[in-house]
């Protein structure tokens, strides 16, 4: 607000000098000493600052130096300017006529003797540099003001207040150092030297605190002798307007505390921040980049290091499968050795029993026959006789079978049609089908190739196959025996078989029986073909005859499955390789 | 004229039976061995037609005593037929029970089959052999 009112009566205080003038046309006669005074010397002083003073390049500049160019426009003229760093030698230069003009001196008497001055065109409010607000130098009583040595506002305050302690100080910025940090409450001097200073210096703490009642004025000097110049400036002062002095006070007084940006401290630590944070944002940039570079490393090694893994693994996995591969074959040797440790047990137990049994039977045998020629004429007697030496041969067929099963180890192959053989092997059971009312269907393949076989071995399988099918039949059965030839391959009837290796392409010879029985309990199926397994009644069977197929079957390198059909019924399926 | 026949089996009650069987026919004339170390000696005493040999003998073995009687000239003419268990009737059961030039019986054997086959051997020469 303070601030406002002292800009006020700043621009009121131009505004009653142009209106003092209403006048400024320049008249014939000065026009012409205008044209005759072609160079005009100027003297500016090196550092009144904000007024005039010499920038970093040797410009003249400040509020004078922009009224002084304002005045050369209006006039048409350029004013040379000269430099003299000596304030005395300066002013006294216009006095020995060296120069001919000063752009801004103080309404002083000793000047006002020497020099013609115009009236004042630079009007500055003279004013308290506080931290505290201060609203007039009344407030000052009893307290330490700062004030430059020399100036006008040394000779005031100690003429007008003299209950206010005066320090003196060399210049503008000392001055206000004392009040920044506290030894003197205050600093007196023009505004516009002030906000100059304070902006200028960066004292964020100093403010322009109150006014001090008077003005700091300052006009243009010229020789004394050029009255008519004197007339000019007058005129050309009047004609400045409000806008134009506004501007020129704008341009130089900054009536706003400096922001911390102007102040060189602050923008130090403030540029310091800056920097820091963009060198951690450029070291982030590069710590990530190296990261990224770093990842994609790591990445690339990961994946060659899977890629490895998965590469072992298949291997693995390969090997793992020739594991299991040779683990299903040591189970299927080891299997073989078991059947052929168990083939050799009943061999030996066959031989052993067959001498231990049959001896006792020739006897009774040869007892029945003694016996029988004795009776020969009771028929009752000859009728149980009779039933008893059945019994003895169906007790010695037994051992004979088991003789038998012991005994297969070795083939009689020859080139034999293996339809000819199951016909063989129905001859012999075609008693039995009959007295078992059991319907028979052939469907024998015509075409079938003949093959290695050991034919009577084989009609063993199919006598055995049949007499199994007929007893689990019992009455009105069905028996179907087909055959076929095929060839293994994916889109045949076959593309493997469990029991032996077989490649595409290989010929097989297949021969099916089926019957219209119960079948087989499939838990039961893998243990049919084990010697002495049987579900028949006792007296019915041992459990050697599909022991002894397989058997013949391993002999011919063969294979035999046996299958529960959907409909009913046991499906057994035996296989010949073509050779 | 009967004919001698020497049964060597080391179970008596065999050798008893087919002996009380054979004799009952009024053809033969028996003579029983039991132990197969005799049998040389019982041969040589009877001097028999036909030795009915058991195979399976504690001692020595019937093929044992085949063997020694052939390879004597003194049982030249003797006729051996094998008694045997672990020969199934199958086996022998074509029309001369002859296994690789032997002549076998497979136990049980009946006095029918006995005397079939004592019959078909004394009747036949060596070399009407079927």
């Amino acid at each position: 607000m303070l601030i406002i009112m002292l800009f006020i009566s700043i621009c009121i205080s131009g505004s009653v000098l142009a209106d003092s003038i209403p006048e400024y046309e320049l008249t014939n006669s000065e026009k012409i000493w205008l044209l005759n005074h072609s160079e005009i010397v100027l003297s500016p002083a090196s550092n009144n600052y904000p007024f005039e003073f010499f920038d970093k390049n040797g410009t003249y500049r400040g509020m004078a130096s922009d009224y002084i160019a304002l005045l050369e426009k209006r006039l048409g003229v350029k004013f040379r300017v000269v430099r003299v760093e000596d304030e005395n030698l300066r002013v006294s230069k216009v006095k020995s006529e060296g120069v001919d003009i000063i752009a801004a001196v103080a309404m002083d008497e000793g000047i006002r003797k020497s020099m013609l001055l115009t009236r004042p065109h630079i009007v500055m409010p003279g004013v308290i540099v506080a931290k505290k607000k201060y609203k007039n130098i009344n407030a000052l009583h009893g307290k330490k003001i700062a004030v430059v040595t020399g100036t006008q506002w040394e000779k005031f305050i100690a003429t007008k207040y003299p209950d206010i302690e005066l320090v003196r100080v060399p210049d503008v910025t000392t001055g206000l150092k004392l009040v920044s940090l506290g030894p003197v409450s205050g600093f007196v001097s023009d505004i516009a030297t002030s906000s100059y200073y304070i902006h200028r210096e960066g004292f964020t703490d100093l403010k322009i605190s109150g006014s001090v009642g008077k003005n700091y004025e300052l006009a243009i000097a010229m020789r004394n002798d050029w009255p008519k110049l004197h007339s000019i400036f007058e005129k050309m002062l009047a004609s400045i307007s409000d806008d134009e002095r506004e501007k020129i006070f704008r341009q130089w007084i900054h009536l706003k505390e400096p922001s911390l940006l102007e102040v060189p401290f602050y923008r130090n630590i403030i540029m310091s921040v800056f920097i820091t944070i963009f060198l951690g944002l450029i070291s982030i940039v590069i710590w990530n980049l190296t990261l990224k570079s770093k990842v994609l490393k790591r990445t690339q090694e990961l994946n060659k290091e899977l890629q490895l893994r998965y590469e072992a693994e298949v291997e693995l996995q390969e090997a793992h499968n020739n594991l299991i591969n040779s683990h299903q074959e040591l189970q299927c040797t080891q299997l073989k050795l078991i059947h052929a440790a168990k083939m050799e047990s009943i061999g030996l137990l066959a031989v052993s029993v067959a001498h231990e049994v049959k001896n006792p039977l020739a006897v009774i045998r040869l007892g029945l026959d003694y016996i029988g020629s004795e009776f020969k004429k009771k028929s009752s007697i000859s009728e149980v006789l009779k039933d008893m030496d059945d019994s003895i041969s169906s007790a010695a067929s037994i051992i004979n079978r088991l003789l038998d099963f012991s005994r297969i180890d070795e083939l009689e192959s020859s080139n034999a049609d293996l339809n000819e053989i199951i016909e063989d092997a129905l001859h012999l059971v075609e008693h039995e089908l009959k007295r078992s009312n059991i319907k028979l269907v052939k469907q024998l393949d015509s075409q079938l190739s003949q093959t290695n076989l050991d034919a009577n071995k084989v009609k063993q399988v199919f006598v055995n196959l049949f007499m199994n099918a007929i007893q689990a039949m019992g009455k009105d059965g069905v028996l179907t025996i087909a055959t076929y030839q095929t060839d293994i391959g994916e889109n045949s009837k076959l593309d493997k078989i469990e029991q032996i290796p077989v490649e595409a392409g290989d010929t097989m010879l297949v021969a099916e029986v089926n019957d219209t029985g119960p079948g087989v309990n499939e838990e039961m199926v893998d243990k049919i073909f084990e010697p002495f397994y049987t579900t028949k009644q006792v007296g019915e069977g041992v459990g050697l005859g599909l022991s002894i197929i397989r058997n013949i079957m391993d002999l011919h390198s063969g294979a035999i499955d046996v299958i529960n059909c959907e409909s009913g019924g046991l499906s057994v399926r035996v296989f010949f390789k073509k050779t | 004229m009967k004919r001698r026949i020497l049964v060597v089996d080391d179970d008596v009650n065999i050798t008893k039976l087919i002996k009380l069987n054979l004799e009952r026919t009024g053809k033969f004339e028996v003579r029983v061995e039991n132990k197969g170390a005799n049998a040389i000696n019982a041969a040589l005493e009877c001097q028999p037609d036909l030795i009915l040999l058991d195979v399976m003998m504690p001692g020595v073995s019937g093929d044992v005593i085949a063997t020694q009687l052939k390879e004597d000239s003194r049982f030249k003419a003797i006729k051996v037929v094998f008694l045997t268990a672990i020969v199934t009737r199958d086996e022998t059961a074509d029309d001369c029970n002859e296994i690789s030039g032997n002549f076998f019986l497979a136990k049980p054997v009946s006095t029918q089959d006995l005397l079939y086959i004592i019959d078909k051997v004394l009747t036949s020469s060596d070399t009407d052999r079927c």
